[in-house]
């Protein structure tokens, strides 16, 4: 991963009213929002199964995760992650972008006392006015949601 | 007794006494009656008897005599035959006066004695004959006076001795019916002493205890007419003040008459203005009516108008209805127009994803992918713009849908508004205007009403005319009864003045009585005020007399008035016409 070379580019997406942002290369693909199979005994954000062309992904609402309120629009999409032995799809409100930033328009992650608020916040983007927050996907979604994942790629498995 | 009346009492009493003198007087009577039986016995009995006796014994003597003279000598046959004759008379009168006796009642001794007596004169008789037949015989001398002397001297001896014993047993017969007669009257005289002395101290007891009780009540009783006849000597006073007061009463009365008869004369012309009114009222009322009808009439045509208003205020909503419906129309057009921008949005969304897509390929193609990249991002942005201009049209259809809907939903609201306004105010016109029909209606009916109550005014006015011209007989003849009324004053007055007169003459009256009960000594004690008052009563009479004589005058007055009258009252009420509009008097009612 060449997260610190120049011009590396990310894709930036909407979450509620705040603009996030990812690795363009962890991005597999993005999508409209395909039809989801719940799973029951899983958490909230855990939205459940899709089919992406013959393989099944999990589907997690990255708004509940964040604990950002969900709104449902046209431009609701889905952004299939490769993070390393798995890919998940992550819905988010809208897919604004993709945007590669200067060496000096980047800012360290924020110091707060909050550890975990901290950790999966990689680096700030100030774009013009605005701030967007580039996150690691992977520490965004915690240890449960591998848990939840595995158990689903078992299941996947199983089947 | 004590509740018997004063002429009970009287008579009970002088009943009494009237009983006991007339048992004294029946007593005295009594006594009377028993001395005058003896007194009559006396005389008529006692008195005639011996009377007789006396005169049979006078007369017995003088029988004898004759006899004697039979045998004396020397007379001649005519002397002789006179004294025969004689002799037989004075025995024939001898025989009378026996008869006589014998007519009296004869009681006790007397029958024996004159059967005695007779015996005698029988005796005497014979003794006679014999002598006769003897001288008759010429028989001697000596055997006559034989005869006579020695038989006749006999029977004389016991015929006197008989006589005065008779005469002795009738004077002790009459001494004792005397001393009977003096006893009685003596037992009399007695009896009238005490019948005096207790009659007269009881009368005087009974006197005075009688006139004593009489006299304290008829002491009462005059008091009592003292007070009364002083009281209606101040009642004949109040009598005459009520009298003046009655004749001053009459005079104003008289003057409040013709002060009445004056403001009747104003009634009289009010209620005349009254009829005139009426008469106007009548026309107005008429003309009110015309102006109602005609009214009436631009009520019904402004019903109709106002329907018609109704009729155009929903062709209105029709047409605004129409209008909208095209609108709506419009606004269908604009929101399929929308749909079709949401295809092109979706489109773009897709582009977007696709140009993303491309970038992620790109950048996993590293430098290869790098053109790539900037196409990929230029579709991005073509994507974006057209993804901006689709949201901008979307916009723009959202806004004039909006507005459309926004300006067609105020249009409609107001205009709905004002025809549910116009409805209201045309539902109010109506019920206005029907209101309005019903208000002519009902004036239409008052005026009606109006008319028959001034037609009634009308008649009621004249009717008070007559009612008027009554009342006016009627005070007049109320000034008759005034001038009666201060005649009668006046008679009250002068009654009273009698009354006073009357009062004071009581006054003396009981003054009199009183000498009469208690005696000359007494004095009445007239109050002086009484006097006074009569004379007051004097002095006020030439008041009494100006008073009538101020009476009087209004008397004549009315006279004057009744001569004078429509003159005057002309003057005031103005001739009995109907005063002008702009009269005062009227300007005050």
């Amino acid at each position: 991963m060449q997260e610190n070379s120049h011009n590396i580019r990310y894709l930036s997406f909407s979450l509620g009213n705040e603009e996030y942002a990812i690795p363009l290369l962890v991005v597999k693909e993005v999508i409209a929002i395909p039809e989801v199979t719940p799973i029951p005994f899983t958490p909230n954000y855990f939205l459940g199964l899709m089919n992406l062309r013959g393989q099944v992904i999990s589907v997690l609402d990255l708004r509940t995760k964040l604990g950002i309120k969900p709104s449902t629009s046209a431009e609701n999409a889905v952004i299939i992650c490769d993070l390393d032995p798995i890919s998940l799809g992550v819905i988010v409100d809208s897919i604004n972008s993709v945007v590669s930033p200067d060496e000096n328009e980047l800012s360290g992650r924020p110091d707060t006392q909050n550890a975990k608020a901290s950790e999966y916040i990689t680096n700030i983007y100030r774009k013009n006015e605005k701030l967007i927050l580039i996150i690691n996907l992977a520490k965004a979604l915690s240890i449960d949601d591998y848990k939840a994942i595995s158990g689903s790629e078992k299941a996947k498995e199983a089947a | 007794m004590k509740n018997a009346s004063l002429k009970t009492k009287m008579i009970m009493t002088y009943g009494l006494l009237a009983l006991f003198s007339a048992i004294t007087g029946i007593g005295q009577l009594y006594s009377m009656k028993q001395v005058a039986s003896r007194y009559i016995f006396i005389t008529e009995d006692s008195m005639p008897k011996s009377m007789a006796i006396s005169q049979m014994q006078g007369v017995f003597r003088r029988a004898r005599g004759y006899q004697n003279l039979i045998i004396a000598n020397g007379l001649s046959n005519e002397e002789r035959d006179l004294n025969n004759k004689e002799l037989r008379a004075s025995m024939d009168e001898f025989e009378r006066y026996s008869k006589e006796y014998l007519s009296y009642p004869l009681h006790g001794k007397e029958k024996s004695d004159l059967a005695d007596i007779n015996e005698y004169w029988i005796n005497f008789k014979d003794s006679v004959n014999e002598t006769l037949d003897a001288y008759s015989k010429h028989a001697s001398q000596t055997a006559l006076s034989d005869i006579v002397l020695k038989k006749s001297q006999v029977i004389d001896r016991k015929f006197n001795q008989k006589i005065l014993n008779i005469l002795d047993e009738e004077n002790a017969e009459a001494k004792g019916l005397i001393e009977d007669a003096k006893n009685l009257v003596t037992n009399t005289e007695i009896f009238i002493i005490i019948s005096i002395i207790f009659g007269s101290l009881s009368a005087q007891l009974v006197g005075y205890f009688f006139s004593k009780s009489l006299t304290k009540k008829l002491d009462t009783v005059v008091q009592g007419l003292s007070r009364s006849a002083d009281g209606l000597a101040v009642a004949a006073q109040d009598a005459a003040k009520n009298g003046e007061t009655l004749s001053q009463g009459s005079t104003e009365q008289a003057a409040a008459l013709q002060e009445t008869v004056a403001s009747l004369d104003e009634v009289s012309a009010m209620v005349m203005k009254n009829a005139d009114n009426a008469k106007n009222s009548r026309g107005f009322s008429d003309k009110s009516n015309e102006s109602v009808v005609k009214g009436k009439q631009v009520v019904d045509s402004m019903i109709q108008a106002i329907d018609e208003i109704n009729s155009s205020n929903n062709e209105i909503v029709h047409q605004m209805e129409l209008s909208n419906q095209e609108i709506e129309s419009i606004v269908n057009i604009i929101s399929e127009i929308g749909n079709k921008t949401k295809i092109i949005n979706d489109i773009v969304f897709q582009t977007k994803l696709l140009s993303f897509n491309a970038s992620v390929e790109a950048a996993r193609a590293g430098e290869h992918g790098k053109g790539f990249a900037v196409v990929a991002e230029e579709v991005g942005n073509l994507a974006s713009m057209s993804g901006n201009a689709s949201r901008e049209i979307s916009d723009m259809l959202r806004n004039s849908i909006a507005k459309v809907e926004q300006t067609v939903a105020e249009t409609k609201s107001r205009v709905q508004g004002i025809v549910v306004l116009g409805r209201e105010k045309v539902a109010t016109g109506t019920e206005t205007a029907r209101l309005c029909g019903q208000v002519f209606d009902e004036i239409v009916f008052q005026v009606g009403k109006v008319a028959v109550m001034v037609g009634e005014i009308a008649v009621a006015s004249s009717e008070q005319s007559q009612g008027v011209e009554q009342i006016s007989q009627a005070m007049n003849q109320l000034d008759g009864v005034t001038h009666q009324n201060a005649r009668a004053s006046n008679e009250s007055a002068i009654s009273a003045d009698k009354l006073a007169g009357q009062a004071v003459e009581l006054r003396t009256l009981v003054k009199h009585l009183m000498t009469t009960v208690r005696g000359e000594g007494y004095d009445a004690g007239v109050p002086e005020r009484i006097l006074d008052q009569r004379s007051d009563a004097k002095l006020n009479k030439p008041q009494e007399k100006h008073h009538l004589a101020s009476v009087v005058p209004i008397h004549q007055k009315f006279a004057q008035k009744k001569e004078v009258p429509e003159q005057s009252f002309r003057e005031v009420v103005g001739g009995g016409s109907v005063p002008a509009e702009n009269d005062p008097r009227f300007e005050d009612i």
